[in-house]
Formats: C-alpha cells, sequence, structure tokens
C-alpha cells in the first residue's frame, strides 16, 4: 500500500515537496488554509531572481512530458491522481498513531462543489453583493461570490459567508448545480506515515513597532502591499497610486522596518532587500521618484543585476534608519540621518514602503508548538521522527532555496520510508 | 471523420458567440457538430469518449487546452485533437464585440480543421538507463550526495581530484563552516559511504545519452578509465582567493600583511604573542552570506585569542545575526569603511580607513593585516564543464537551467551540479542542494525513461548537413553520426527550434509542417476577409508556455483587448522562422507578433533569444525590400502580466 | 605562395596595359575560370569551403537579397524547398528595386554568403561538384582586369641598334629534329632565335613564357609535332600538342589584354620538315620586327 504524506501549507516548498513526492509514489494530502494555493508567493506578482512570475510550479511528470514547469491555473494541481488538494482546511491535531501520525484536519466550507464548477463565471457576474477587496489593500470591490486571484487554484470561485445575502442568485445561474449554500465545514482524520510542515510566512509589520505612522496614514504600505499594488491584476492595474487615487510622484522605501531589531525582530529576513529593489526597479519604469534608506544591502549573488540597474536608474540610496514617519498635511514625512552625509533628512513622498518582517505562520497554529523554535520556525531538521520542514516556515529565504529545500525533504522522506531494507 | 465539439460552458459562452452561426458556417468543413454544456465535468467527458471513434480526428472549441487537453485525451481514444479557447481567448475578452467574436471563433475553428490534416500521434519512446551514478568532486556536497543515494541502494561512484585525502576536507578552509558542525558532520557522511565506489581521477570526456552515459577520466598514473552511468552530479567545490586589493594592503611586499587562513591556521604558541589585526576585505566584491559568516566567526576567534581585532568591511551579509553580536561581544571592533591607504612603518601597518558611518578618515596601525580570501570557482571547473559540455557563468561557476526554479538541472539533461560549484553556500543549503541533486539523478535511474511528444523527422534525401538544427538545438537532441544527422529522443525537449534553423526543409516537425502554416494561414486570411471584409487583422505567434498562459490570463484577469488578431500557437517561439512572418504578411495579415518566454525564464532555454535574433533579421529583411519594418515585432509575455495582450493589440480604454 | 599567386603576381609583373576584356577559356583549357554562385539555395553548409584546397572561399554572414528578388524558381522548384518559399515571399513583398545584401545577425545558424576569390582559384571544380544545392557553376572565362587591375604603362624603351630576341620552345621530338634539319639543309632563318627543347610542346606552361618575356624575350614561340602526331597522345585529344595548341590560343587573349599582344605564337612541324621550321621561325622573327621590342624593356634591366 502506497505511503502517504500530509504537507501542511501549499506555498512554494509545499507544492514543491508535494509533487516530488507524488512523483515518487507516495499519496500526498496538501493542506492549505486558504482558499487558493500559493501562500507568499500568490500575492507577489513578480519576482527575483528572474523577473518572472511568482506562481511557477515544476510539472507532474506523470501528466506532462519533459523538465517543463507550469502556471498554477494549467498545473492540474488540483485533478492529480496522487497529489489530493485540500484548501480552506486547517490542521486541528496531530496524534502519533503507531508509525505514523494521525492528522486532524476541519475543511471550512467554500460553497462551491469542486467536481462540479466549470469555473463559467456567472455567479460572480450575478452576485449583487460588493465588498472591500481585502487581497487587494481594499480598494477596489470584489463580489460575495469570487476568485481571490486570476490563477488562484483550485480555479473554482468561493463565499464569503459574511456578506452574503443568501439571495440565490448564484445558485439560480449555476446550470451543473455545483452551490450549495448550506454546505457545512468537514473534519477529517488522515491516516500520515509523515508530515511536511511548509507553513511559511506572512510579510507584515509587528505590532509593538510604533512610529511609521502605518495604519494611521494610508499612504503607508509594507512591501507586500506594494506588490499588490504593482499588480496588473491588483486594484490600480498595476499603477502606483496614492489611497486616494492620484498617481504616486515620489516614493520612500525603508529597508529592515521591524527585522534586526531589538525592540521588534531579531532576526534578518534575508529576501526584502532584494524583493524591495524590484520594486523600486518597477517604480523608476513608471517614472517615480524612489529614495531607499538602508542600513545594509543584502542581495544574493543570483540577483545582483537588481543592485546594479537601481544604481543605474536613479534610485536614491540614503544609508541610514530612519527614526520615524510623520503625517503632514496628509502625506507621509520620512524623518531619517543619512549617516554619509550626517544629514537629517525629512522626506515627503506619496507613498512610503516598510520592508516589514517574515513573520513565521506555523506560530499562530496550537497544533504546531512543540515543533518551532524561540522564533516560532521549525526546525529544519526536526527532532521528531517523521516530522520534516521546508520552505520559509524553517527561516525567511527565497525562492530558489525554497524550492531546492522541498526537493531534498522529498528525497529525506522517501529513504526514510522506502529506502533501502524498507 | 471530423469532428467539432463546441461547449458552451454552462451555456455562457453561446451569450456571447453565436453558436448557430458557427454551426452553419462550418457545416461544410465538419463531417458533424454537437454542442454541449459542460465538457470539462466527469459526464461530459465520458460522452465525449462515447461519441468519438479512434479514426475520427477531433476539434474542440471550449476552454483553454492547458486546462482541458488532458482530461480530455485521457477520455478520447483518438490522438489528433485540436483546441480552440474560445472561452479564455475570445468570450471572455471580446464580449463587446459580439458579432466580430463570433467571426474570430469561425476563423479559428477553420484553422483547426485544416490542423487536423497535418496532425500525428505523438512519438512514444522507452530508454533503458543505467542504474549506477558518477558524483564528481568528493566536497562536502559529493559526500553528501554520495551518502543519500548509497542509502537508497544506488551503486555510486565517487570520482575525486587527485591527491584527494580523507582530511583534506577539514584543511585550509576548503569548506566554510564552524568547524565543530564540520567535524560531525564529516564522521557521519564518510560511515555512510562504505559501499560506494572511491576513485581519483580528472575527466576527459562524455559520451552516450541521459540514462546511458559513459565518462572518461585519466588516473594518476596516466590510465584511463571509462564508466557507464545514468546520471552525473558535479560538485566539484570551490577555492578561495586572495582578492587583487592584497596587493594595496602590501601583500607580498610587507611580512605584516598575510591571508586571513594563514593567520588561523599558524601554530597555538605563536598565536599566544597578542597582536593587534585589522582583517581587511576587499570593499569591491559583495560577500555571500557564507563568506560573511566566516568572516564573523573568524574575526572572533582571532580575538578570543587574545589579539585586538578590526574589521574595516561594507555590507556583510550572514546566514546568522547572532554571529554579528558574538563577535562584537568578543571585542571584536567593525570600521564600516575602506582601507584608503596602508604604510609600512616601525611600529606596524598605519592604515587610513574611510569611515562611512562618521563620514571622516581614521587611522589605526596594526601588528598584521589579515586579508580576508574570497570564494572562486574551482580550477577544476573549465575542464569539468568542457568535458561534459556545460555552461559556465560570467563568474567562472557553473550555470544552472533556471534560476528560479531548477537549482541543480545544467544545460545538459541528466548532469547536475550540487554546492558550491554552483554558487557559493553555506552549509545547510549545501546539504539541501547535494541532496536535491541526488534526487534529480535518482529519479533517472530508478526507471527506463518514458517520454512521448512530437519530434522532429530528418529526411536525409534533402539533408545538405549544414548543422544549423544541430548547432541551435539547445538540448545535444540532434548529432552528426557517420555523416548523418542523428536524433536523439530522451534528450528533445520537442521545441521545434531545430526546424527553424534549417535552409532546405530537410527536418519537419511532427504535426508542424511548413506546408501546415501555409494552408493554416491561408485559411486563415480566406475565412476572415469572407467575414470581416477588408478589416485589418494581426497574426500573433505565441509560444505554447508563458506567452499562450499570458493571453489565457488575459481572460481570467477579464482584460479585454479588441478583436483583430489571431493567436497562432507553437510549441516555442524559438520554431518561429523569417519563412512563417513572411507568409503571414503575404496572406494578409497587417502585422505579425512574435510572442515568447521572459529573458531569464524561456522554458526552451534558448528560444526567446533565437525568435528575437529571427524577428530582427525578418526586420531588416523587409526595411531593404521597402516594407515597414514595424509589421514585424517580438515581445515577451507572462501570465503575471495579463495585460500584456493590451499592450499589444489595444484595449477598449 | 601557392603556385597560383606566384602566377598571378609574375602575370601582374609583365603586364604593360590595363586589360579590358574578359577571356574566353577554351574547353581543354583547365585551371582557369570563374565560380558564379547563386545564393538562393546556398545552406550555408560549408562542403565547398572544407572541399577547397586553396582557400578560395570564405563564407560571409550575409543574405544576398538582390540574388534573391530576381531568382527565378524552376517549375519543380528548388530542391531546397524552405529557399524557395523564402525566395518567393520575399519577392511578393518587395517594394522597392534598390536593394542591399543584409547582414545575419550573430547567432541565427543556417544563412550565409559564399564569396570567392578568384585570385586564388584554380578552377579544380571540386567546389562545383560537392554543393548539394547546386548553387555553384564553374564557367569558362577568366576575368582578366579584374585580377590584373589598373597598370601603369611602363617608360618606352630606349634601345638602339635593336635587334628581336625570341625564346623558341621546341619539343624534343619532331620540332627540335626539324630544327635540326634547317640546320643540316643551310637554310637561313634569323639568328635571333634561342631554343630551348622541351620533351613536349605540351610541357610548356605559362611560367615559362612568362620568365622568357621578363628576361627580355620580345616574343615566344612554341613549336610541337604535327596534330595528330604528337609522340605522347598521337590523335588523342589530350595530346601534348593539341592541349597546348588551346593553351596557346587562351595566352594569346591574355597576352593581348596585357599588352603583349601578337607575342606568342604556335606551330607545328615534323621531324623532316626543316624548310617549314624555317619558315616558322622567319615569318614570327618578322613579326615582331613589326612589333617592335617588347614593352617590357622599359621595366627591366636586360642583359645580353
Amino acid at each position: 500500500m502506497a505511503k502517504t504524506v500530509v504537507v501542511v501549507g501549499a506555498g512554494v516548498a509545499g507544492i514543491q515537496v508535494s509533487q516530488q513526492l507524488a512523483d515518487l509514489g507516495f499519496v500526498v494530502h496538501l493542506v492549505d488554509r486558504e482558499s487558493t494555493v500559493g501562500g507568499l508567493s500568490a500575492h507577489l506578482g513578480k519576482v527575483f531572481p528572474t523577473d518572472d512570475c511568482a506562481l511557477c510550479l515544476d510539472a507532474c511528470e506523470e501528466l506532462f512530458s519533459g523538465h517543463h514547469r507550469r502556471c498554477q491555473y494549467r498545473s492540474l494541481l488540483g485533478s492529480q491522481k496522487k497529489l489530493n488538494l485540500h484548501t480552506q482546511t486547517q490542521v486541528k491535531s496531530i496524534k502519533r498513531e503507531g508509525n505514523g501520525f494521525s492528522v486532524s484536519v476541519k475543511t471550512s466550507p467554500r460553497y462551491i462543489l469542486l467536481d462540479r464548477c466549470v469555473v463559467c463565471l456567472e455567479c460572480i457576474h450575478a452576485c449583487e453583493v460588493e465588498v472591500e477587496d481585502e487581497f487587494n489593500l481594499g480598494r477596489g470591490t470584489r463580489k460575495a461570490i469570487y476568485r481571490p486571484i486570476p490563477q488562484g487554484v483550485p480555479l473554482a470561485p468561493l463565499i464569503d459567508m459574511d456578506s452574503c445575502t443568501r439571495c440565490g442568485k448564484c445558485v439560480e445561474v449555476c446550470g451543473v448545480g455545483a452551490i450549495n449554500l448550506d454546505q457545512r465545514a468537514k473534519t477529517r482524520t488522515i491516516r500520515a506515515d509523515a508530515i511536511v510542515l511548509a507553513t511559511g510566512v506572512e510579510e507584515r509589520l509587528p505590532h509593538i513597532l510604533p512610529g511609521y505612522a502605518y495604519g494611521e496614514c494610508e499612504d503607508v504600505l509594507t512591501q507586500r502591499e506594494l506588490a499588490r499594488l504593482l499588480d496588473p491584476t491588483g486594484s490600480t492595474v498595476g499603477k502606483a497610486l496614492t489611497a486616494s487615487g492620484q498617481p504616486a510622484k515620489s516614493v520612500t522605501m525603508i529597508l529592515c522596518a521591524g527585522s534586526r531589531d531589538l525592540n521588534a525582530i531579531e532576526y534578518c529576513s534575508q529576501v526584502c532587500c532584494t524583493y524591495s529593489l524590484k520594486h523600486a526597479l518597477m517604480l523608476r519604469e513608471q517614472g517615480i521618484d524612489v529614495s531607499l534608506c538602508y542600513m545594509d544591502l543584502r542581495v544574493p549573488s543570483h540577483s545582483r543585476h537588481y543592485l546594479e540597474l537601481a544604481r543605474e536608474s536613479g534610485v536614491k540610496f540614503v544609508r541610514g534608519k530612519p527614526d520615524h514617519v510623520v503625517v503632514r498635511d496628509g502625506r507621509p514625512v520620512t524623518v531619517v540621518e543619512n549617516t554619509e552625509s550626517l544629514e537629517r533628512l525629512e522626506m515627503g513622498s506619496d507613498i512610503v514602503v516598510l520592508a516589514s518582517p517574515l513573520i513565521p505562520l506555523a506560530s499562530q497554529d496550537g497544533s504546531f508548538t512543540d515543533l518551532l523554535d524561540a522564533d516560532g520556525f521549525c526546525h529544519r531538521r526536526s527532532k521528531k521522527p517523521g516530522v520534516y520542514a521546508c520552505g520559509t516556515s524553517t527561516g525567511p529565504t527565497d525562492i530558489p532555496t525554497s524550492v531546492a529545500e522541498a526537493n531534498s525533504v522529498a528525497l529525506e522522506i522517501y529513504t526514510d520510508l522506502m529506502g533501502v531494507g524498507k | 471523420m471530423k469532428r467539432l465539439y463546441l461547449c458552451t460552458c454552462n451555456k455562457t459562452i453561446d451569450q456571447v458567440l453565436d453558436f448557430k452561426r458557427i454551426t452553419k458556417e462550418l457545416k461544410g468543413v465538419f463531417d458533424s457538430i454537437e454542442i454541449v454544456h459542460d465538457l470539462c465535468l466527469k459526464e461530459g467527458l465520458e460522452a465525449l469518449g462515447q461519441s468519438a471513434s479512434r479514426e475520427d480526428s477531433i476539434v474542440i472549441g471550449a476552454c483553454s487546452s492547458q486546462t482541458l487537453g488532458i482530461p480530455v485525451r485521457h477520455h478520447v481514444k483518438s490522438e489528433l485533437v485540436s483546441f480552440v479557447p474560445i472561452r479564455e481567448q475570445i468570450a471572455w475578452v471580446h464580449a463587446k464585440e459580439k458579432d466580430s467574436a463570433t467571426y474570430k471563433a469561425i476563423v479559428l475553428l477553420s484553422d483547426a480543421a485544416v490542423r487536423l490534416d497535418y496532425l500525428e500521434p505523438t512519438t512514444k519512446f522507452t530508454e533503458t538507463t543505467v542504474d549506477e551514478i558518477l558524483v564528481i568532486g568528493g566536497g562536502i556536497a559529493g559526500l553528501k550526495a554520495a551518502f543519500d543515494l548509497s542509502r537508497l541502494g544506488i551503486k555510486v561512484t565517487l570520482l575525486e581530484p587527485l591527491g584527494m585525502r580523507e582530511d583534506s576536507y577539514l584543511k585550509d578552509y576548503r569548506f566554510i563552516a564552524d568547524s565543530e558542525s564540520l567535524h560531525d558532520l564529516l564522521k557521519t557522511l564518510q560511515k555512510g559511504l562504505s559501499k560506494v565506489q572511491r576513485m581519483q581521477g580528472v575527466i576527459s570526456e562524455l559520451t552516450g545519452q541521459v540514462g546511458s552515459y559513459e565518462v572518461t577520466w585519466a588516473n594518476q598514473d596516466g590510465t584511463t578509465t571509462s564508466q557507464e552511468c545514468g546520471a552525473i552530479i558535479v560538485a566539484t567545490g570551490a577555492e578561495h582567493f586572495l582578492p587583487q586589493i592584497a596587493k594595496k594592503f602590501l601583500h607580498g611586499k610587507s611580512e605584516r600583511t598575510v591571508s586571513l587562513h594563514d593567520l588561523l591556521n599558524s601554530p597555538r604558541k605563536e598565536g599566544k604573542k597578542r597582536r593587534s589585526i585589522l582583517v581587511a576585505v576587499d570593499p569591491e566584491s559583495p560577500l555571500a552570506s557564507v563568506e560573511g559568516s566566516h568572516l564573523l566567526r573568524s574575526a572572533r576567534e582571532l580575538s578570543l585569542r587574545g589579539n585586538t581585532v578590526f574589521v574595516a568591511h561594507t555590507d556583510i551579509r550572514t546566514e546568522d545575526e547572532n554571529l554579528y553580536r558574538a563577535a562584537r561581544d568578543s571585542g571584536v571592533i567593525f570600521i564600516r569603511g575602506s582601507i584608503k591607504r596602508v604604510k609600512e612603518t616601525d611600529l606596524g601597518l598605519t592604515c587610513r580607513i574611510a569611515n562611512s558611518l562618521e563620514s571622516l578618515d581614521r587611522e589605526v596601525t596594526v601588528d598584521t593585516i589579515a586579508v580576508f580570501p574570497v570564494i572562486g570557482p574551482s580550477s577544476s571547473n573549465e575542464g569539468v564543464s568542457k568535458s561534459l559540455g556545460l555552461n559556465l557563468n560570467e563568474n567562472g561557476f557553473i550555470e544552472i537551467r533556471y534560476s528560479k526554479m531548477k537549482p541543480v538541472q545544467t544545460s545538459r539533461r541528466g548532469v547536475f551540479v550540487a554546492g558550491n560549484a554552483h554558487m557559493p553556500m553555506g552549509l545547510v543549503y549545501t546539504l539541501s542542494s547535494a541532496q536535491n541533486a541526488a534526487l534529480e539523478a535518482f529519479k533517472i535511474v530508478r526507471s527506463p525513461l518514458k517520454r512521448s511528444g512530437w519530434i522532429p523527422v530528418i529526411d536525409e534525401e534533402t539533408c545538405d548537413l549544414c548543422k544549423a538544427c544541430l548547432d541551435t538545438c539547445p538540448n545535444d537532441a540532434l548529432r552528426l553520426i557517420d555523416d548523418r544527422i542523428v536524433h536523439i529522443p530522451s534528450h528533445c525537449e520537442f521545441c521545434g527550434i531545430c526546424v527553424s534553423a534549417c535552409p532546405t526543409r530537410a527536418i519537419e516537425f511532427q504535426s508542424h509542417s511548413k506546408e501546415s502554416w501555409f494552408a493554416r494561414f491561408e485559411t486563415i486570411a480566406e475565412t476572415h476577409r469572407r467575414l470581416e471584409g477588408k478589416r485589418p487583422f494581426t497574426f500573433v505567434f505565441a509560444c505554447s508556455e508563458c506567452a499562450n498562459a499570458s493571453i489565457d490570463q488575459a481572460g481570467f484577469a477579464g482584460k479585454e483587448y479588441p478583436t483583430g488578431s489571431y493567436v497562432i500557437q507553437f510549441p516555442c517561439a524559438g520554431m518561429v522562422s523569417p519563412i512563417e512572418i513572411l507568409k503571414g504578411l503575404v496572406v494578409g495579415a497587417e502585422q505579425v507578433i512574435l510572442a515568447h518566454c521572459p529573458p531569464a525564464g524561456c522554458h526552451h532555454r534558448t528560444g526567446d533569444h533565437l525568435s528575437e535574433l529571427v524577428v530582427s533579421f525578418t526586420r531588416e529583411m523587409l526595411r531593404e525590400i521597402g516594407q515597414d519594418p514595424e509589421r514585424v515585432r517580438a515581445t515577451y509575455m507572462i501570465a503575471a502580466l495579463p495585460n500584456k495582450m493590451q499592450q499589444e493589440v489595444g484595449s477598449h480604454d | 605562395m601557392t603556385k597560383r599567386e606566384d602566377f598571378i603576381h609574375k602575370l601582374r609583373e609583365i603586364a604593360v596595359q590595363t586589360p579590358t576584356e574578359i577571356i574566353e577559356v577554351p574547353d581543354k583549357v583547365e585551371g582557369f575560370g570563374t565560380i558564379v554562385y547563386k545564393p538562393q539555395t546556398c545552406s550555408a553548409c560549408k562542403k565547398c569551403m572544407d572541399v577547397c584546397e586553396v582557400d578560395a572561399l570564405d563564407i560571409e554572414l550575409t543574405l544576398s537579397l538582390p540574388e534573391f528578388l530576381v531568382a527565378t524558381i524552376p517549375e519543380d522548384g528548388y530542391r531546397s524547398k524552405n529557399r524557395a518559399a523564402l525566395v518567393s515571399l520575399l519577392q511578393h513583398l518587395q517594394q522597392n528595386g534598390d536593394v542591399q545584401a543584409i547582414s545575419v545577425p550573430t547567432g541565427l545558424s543556417g544563412y550565409g554568403s559564399i564569396s570567392w576569390m578568384q585570385d586564388k582559384c584554380i578552377a579544380c571544380n571540386k567546389c562545383v561538384e560537392i554543393c548539394p544545392e547546386d548553387c555553384l557553376t564553374l564557367e569558362k572565362q577568366y576575368n582578366l582586369p579584374a585580377i590584373i587591375g589598373e597598370v601603369v604603362p611602363p617608360p618606352a624603351a630606349e634601345v638602339s641598334d635593336w635587334e628581336p630576341f625570341i625564346i623558341c620552345f621546341v619539343c624534343w621530338e619532331c620540332s627540335h629534329a626539324a630544327a635540326d634539319l634547317a640546320g643540316l639543309m643551310h637554310l637561313h632563318y634569323p639568328a635571333n632565335i634561342r631554343t630551348i627543347r622541351v620533351p613536349c610542346s605540351g610541357a610548356v606552361e605559362p611560367f615559362h613564357i612568362m620568365t622568357a618575356m621578363q628576361n627580355g624575350a620580345d616574343g615566344v614561340l612554341v613549336t610541337g609535332c604535327l596534330l595528330s602526331e604528337c609522340h605522347y597522345g598521337g590523335d588523342d585529344e589530350l595530346a601534348g600538342n593539341f592541349m597546348q595548341y588551346d593553351f596557346v590560343h587562351f595566352w594569346k587573349q591574355v597576352f593581348e589584354g596585357i599588352g603583349l599582344g601578337g607575342r606568342l605564337h604556335i606551330d607545328f612541324a615534323s621531324a623532316a620538315m626543316g624548310i617549314k621550321f624555317s619558315e616558322i621561325v622567319t615569318e614570327f622573327v618578322h613579326r615582331i620586327e613589326e612589333l617592335g621590342p617588347s614593352p617590357l624593356r622599359g621595366k627591366l634591366e636586360v642583359e645580353e
């Protein structure tokens, strides 16, 4: 009988390790609490080092010949024999059972039946409830029945029951009976021979960090929020607009806003320097002035070109960590000492972007507490047999490293469960 | 029989497209036309499977073949199926122009009918593999890869450089990590290598193909050994070099300036003499995080020995923030800035440092300057890459195929690179990298390689042996053997780039003959003129990877664009030659746009670049013969930018 | 220097006027010709370059658009179908007349134009035979003007008491015997001639003729056995004197072109034809007397 692995988290690493395990012959249950896969990468649009799509996956060997990759929407991720995808699903408990585990998961209702939906989008057209689109910074709207992102996998829409009025218009237009407004949460127990924690990180400003006017001024954003703004599938069609809808002419970026800070997050979030530079270049392409305040510029060798291009394109580099951001006449003003010129600067700009720390998500879930280190990251080589971790759940890192780690964990699991003599 | 199936996708597509009109126009083209409503659902696919026989050739007008293709193939007995994405690429983007949208559907469905005349079943092949793997280089990555493979029962040969000894890994900082972890790790790895065949030699030649390579190397005594293997892992590591700037620090001129490693290795007794040391880093060489960690550990080590240690630096990346703190706590003094000048006096070395934090120059006199070595490519990289046919990047390290998601795959199928041979990396990532390479190598040898796809077919009668196809193939899938061009199926990526280069037409790609393009373009132009009259139209030659995904995503993201352009899919944009482009213009297209993958990410490595060259060449031809070169252009498209189609052919705003 | 390079060097040295006519090369004369290249179907396979032993062919990364646009595709097409398509598509789209060759981007395989260096070519025909697309043909024409180029006529020589100086190549078989017989018969023929014995009149090479002119000869006479009676070949069409006949015919045109017209002649006599021999010589000397001293005398120091 084929061995089973439960992978928690369907971000870059989770998907990569799942696909490799499925190709190696395992039955995989890939669970993610979000309604679509991709984790942090689903927010990013374009990524470094190749400046192309974030939502790229390794192709399933059984279905696709050749060693290509495929975008999520055409990856057939949710329709493979061995890879079972469970979105809107959270791990409730993990119990040891014999040589393996008994994983209890709870799937919140999507209200759309995944094996019936043809993605015709009629339900979305028919819905008359419009709410703030939280995925896109609350600017722009979405319906109560919606698809969060165009490439979202599963492709089927979902219903935000809190906003839904249960008017039934969507059910009327759905000719295939794919909508069930009374769908209930489902709990199931999966017997697993191994577990992979690929719970990833989120980018957010720690609450204890005051002084940057985040939350106070709508034009102070995190880098992830800027990524949404610059994404052509976002609410501003990729244009950097202020909250009031005006085209931004100047942007100030603050690196290490909360990372490497004894008062907030102590560790370095590793990848924010590079993606901040990537965003700086995208802003320069729109003709926007960019000033970047930094302590250090930490760019890996495969992405050095971003730094060079940023310098060439006229990004202003200010070496100094801003003390605070004030709001004057509705505009954010960054107060910083340029340690190279010893000048105290007050830089007003239309938007301020904070490169916020990458904070592990595993710590938010009680099921994993005893598997985490002091910062909330999973131990790379877990002391618990049968439990593995890869991707940013083990520490902030970039996509190439997450992919390599995921592949490495796949072989580790294969060796432990199917190696010689087993 | 030629059958057409039109799906309404839950009766939505037929709200935009006039299916009655479509059926009427195509009655003469297809033997049967069936309208269905939910082709992608289980019952729809099963009905399709029942309705179409093995001898039929089928056109499906429904959602994108990218999502529907494989489910259909699993249910339909015939292999001759062509798809037209009337949903993502017509109904979802042309809702404001219902008439033209219907005409566009008719045109593309007529095109698909012609395509059926040229479709062939895919070629299927199975290649046996040699159940053995060669690991070149016995550094940490090499040992780890060999260890991992050995644990799986795979036969491994570990080929190390001549003269390598077991303790070599620990000497001279051949590998950077904190010495305790390194020591323990090496012990564990060495224990697991009992079944690994260990040899020493210098690689000289590679023949064969993936799954059954034969590698030859020169032994110590001058003889050669040849060995078969299914896959190869290159783990030749990296080396340390003193940066050029060491001369400025008086290395070679003064005895007081030494390499940091020499200082660390100097006997403890001698080290008891307390000194003031300036650790000098080359400001022009950005440090990898593994180098930064090493710098901090070393500075701390020297400080703990009782020395006064200064470090002159710019950015120091590190794997662990705590290393900074530990170094500072041990008394290391960090000066952020570059060393402008060093002068030797009786008192020692006087160094003038431009301190960027304080914006002034500081002078410090020390007993010793320890120059920090940088990591550079191993000296064996050149030889190994030449023998194995690999590419080196601009820094001399071994290049990987795609930096975002293929961290161990090289340009040669079945040859993988692990560890520092590709780029400087710390212990943890090296172990992952090695295990990743072991996984990929294992996947090749564990079972026969089974692949299927359309392949190029060579007509020896009209082949001039000009080798253009061979030179241009990015995958070593064409070779000259005994005065014939021979195709190596297991290397083929089914991209079709080879046929673009052929001057004669001795090589053609299954289902994509030049005749097929001519017939299809003529049909499209004729049908367009019949329905749209004199209205101008554009061809968009889109690669079936990123470009077509972007065009599909324009539909998903609601990025509407005007009708008047016809998307023709090519397996790779590199397959397009000037002939297809010119034919497009000759049949009457106003413009031909070639859409390919982005520069760093062509799925076939070189297709985007080649297609840009072809377009540039064709534009020159056009300019010279008096046509407007702007009629032809190339661009990249990606799914993350679903607005690309709007940028190229316009939007309604 | 290769033999051909040496040859051309010498030819340029003895040229005293700028040639203007292209010379027809007789059938039997080998080693001289013009390679005509049709670029339309060329696949840049370089087989011609590889087989050429004198490096007379090179490849340029250009597309010869002018030729493409005037090419006529035969009814059964080209062997190279892609080239036929390219030619026909370009012709279809052509809008203007003044078209130049364009360069091929570096990195694009399958295109190239062969360039032929007439200085080096020895018309061996190997390239023509090996081209799989029949792009090359050898035409029996020698482009003397292109090879010699512009010639500055030397100053006229100041020669007083000039007597023609003739070199006569006599074949070892018949014609030298004829010469002897003339002597035995005490026949008078002008003493301006120096004879050089060669095994067969066919053995005389351009090199010999040019050397003779370079060293002060005002004329060169080649005599051999009667046609059909060559002791090396008899009536075979490859017989030495048959070959030389054609060759001299070729060389006479060359001489004409470079300003030495009339100073080369070939004639035939059997061993018994002493009288004929003396007549041949006498006539040639008269002709040279009429032509005057070799124009080369103005170029060279001649030792009598």
